[in-house]
């Protein structure tokens, strides 16, 4: 259970943070075809009877750098180059499946607060301490990234170094919250609390906060009644991030700002 | 002090390969001067701003900045740039003007908010700084991203159809704040538009681009010539009536 919290914990961090950063850029699917190739990368270890969390971080980063990058570089829209490799990890998970491979199917779509290992807490920890440092030194570089690529190069940022990190935080970032809300709902960890707060914000760094203490927020206590009410806790997490987005949505309406 | 800003040597651009938009493009702009960039949509004003700003990569030539190839240019700082649909850019962000301005931040060269906001013209400077910059107007967002673009004192100016999103008095209020810094700081401008009031009144200088037609020359010379105006999609009527009109 404390496991499960601490996953909970970690992941309200680096998940809402990160989605304040990939949902402007019209990515915000970027959790579930990242999610879908962690999925493919689960199942081919477990028909190959070999598993190695190293390799299922890798399959993630890969699919966020692989999605960018046909963004930028072939310029094909970012809903399509989602689609694209959700599609790749959701058919290799599927042929695996039938070839055999035996998966715990409950927990990985909809998450577990029993399959948290300590390992899990430590790299976790790790990749969030690893991105608030990295956002907050680089601020003003992430924001120019984020608004225009264009334009962030000719104000002097390599945007190929941001497009790399940005990679590795949201895949590695991703791939930790797969376990506690699956590889369905994982997506909405990135979104939801961003969408939330950027209707209400008026400054990124106040949106970010915000995000941070939301996903905090839902992710505690959707573990703690995902273990009274017996639901799974990706299921209780992302109703509660509904819920505040359904009252960002009403408070914008009346005008309210933060 | 009459150096090269920008040089272009037989440069080849294409979007795709095989099908250029530049052929062959050979012109210098040179330290100190204003030019504007003309001709018709598609053919290729904003293929060469953005080869200027290193987003694409010629076929074949080399493009220089400042006596270095791009290649190699690393002095950004140097280069401000006004993109067209700026509008765009922030849809979903709840970024606030300050945190645009401040996030230009260079080797402690960049000059205070609230100073580029008032060489820009912005009424009220610190009340504009806590808006965000979805919810500023097609104007203000224009000199927000103009003072954005001059945050870090540059070099070179380029400016991509600046004029869109204001009304005429504010496009010779526009033009004359570019003129001045031009005179003042030495600042090389080019401005790619096809805004015909802009250019008769204002331009000497024209850099007309189609492909690979080029004309690099001022402009009586382009006036003079119907033929070349259409190439260059212009009626020498609109261009020839404004430019006398405006004593020159």
């Amino acid at each position: 259970m404390l496991r499960a919290l601490a996953a909970a914990a970690i992941a309200g961090l680096a998940l809402p943070l990160l989605g304040n950063f990939i949902v402007p850029k019209k990515l915000s699917l970027l959790g579930d075809s990242s999610s879908h190739f962690t999925f493919a990368a689960l199942a081919l270890g477990a028909l190959l009877g070999f598993f190695n969390i190293i390799l299922v971080y890798v399959m993630a980063v890969l699919a966020v750098l692989g999605t960018l990058k046909l963004v930028r570089s072939l310029r094909i829209a970012g809903d399509q180059a989602l689609a694209v490799f959700l599609s790749i990890g959701a058919v290799t998970a599927s042929i695996a499946i039938s070839m055999g491979a035996r998966l715990n199917l409950n927990a990985i779509l909809f998450g577990s607060v029993l399959v948290v290992q300590l390992e899990d807490l430590v790299a976790g920890s790790a990749i969030s301490l690893f991105t608030i440092a990295f956002a907050a030194s680089r601020f003003g570089k992430m924001i120019l990234y984020t608004v225009n690529e264009e334009l962030a190069r000719v104000m002097g940022v390599r945007v190929q170094f941001y497009e790399a990190m940005l990679a590795v935080m949201a895949g590695l970032a991703i791939v930790s919250g797969v376990k506690i809300a699956g590889v369905l709902l994982v997506t909405a960890l990135l979104v939801l609390p961003t969408a939330s707060t950027s209707l209400l914000a008026t400054s990124m760094k106040k949106a970010i906060l915000l995000s941070i203490l939301l996903g905090e927020a839902a992710l505690f206590t959707g573990v703690l009644s995902s273990f009274y009410l017996n639901i799974a806790p990706g299921a209780s997490s992302v109703s509660i991030l509904l819920v505040f987005f359904g009252f960002s949505l009403i408070l914008s309406r009346l005008g309210l700002k933060v | 002090m009459n150096d090269s800003a920008v040089e272009f040597e037989n440069v080849t651009v294409s979007y795709i390969h095989g099908s250029p938009v530049l052929r062959n493009l050979t012109f210098k702009i040179r330290e100190g001067e204003l030019l504007f960039l003309i001709g018709p949509n598609g053919g290729g004003k904003s293929t060469i701003l953005k080869t200027i700003v290193g987003s694409l990569r010629p076929e074949s030539g080399v493009v220089r900045l400042f006596g270095t190839e791009i290649q190699r240019f690393r002095r950004w700082w140097m280069i401000g740039y006004l993109p067209q649909n700026a509008v765009a850019y922030f849809e979903k962000m709840p970024l606030n003007v300050l945190e645009l301005l401040s996030s230009a931040k260079s080797e402690g060269r960049s000059m205070d908010p609230v100073e580029a906001l008032s060489l820009v013209g912005v009424d009220e400077p610190k009340s504009v700084l806590k808006r965000r910059v979805m919810d500023l107007s097609g104007g203000t967002l224009q000199k927000v991203m103009l003072a954005l673009s001059l945050i870090n004192q540059p070099r070179l100016l380029l400016l991509d159809e600046p004029t869109v999103y204001i009304d005429q008095h504010g496009v010779r209020a526009f033009i004359q704040l570019i003129q001045q810094l031009n005179r003042e700081w030495g600042l090389t401008v080019l401005i790619a538009t096809h805004d015909v009031a802009a250019i008769s009144i204002f331009a000497s200088r024209v850099l007309c681009v189609n492909r690979e037609a080029l004309f690099d020359g001022n402009i009586e010379e382009l006036t003079s010539s119907e033929a070349l105006c259409s190439l260059y999609g212009f009626h020498v009527y609109t261009l020839k009536h404004g430019h006398q009109w405006a004593g020159k």
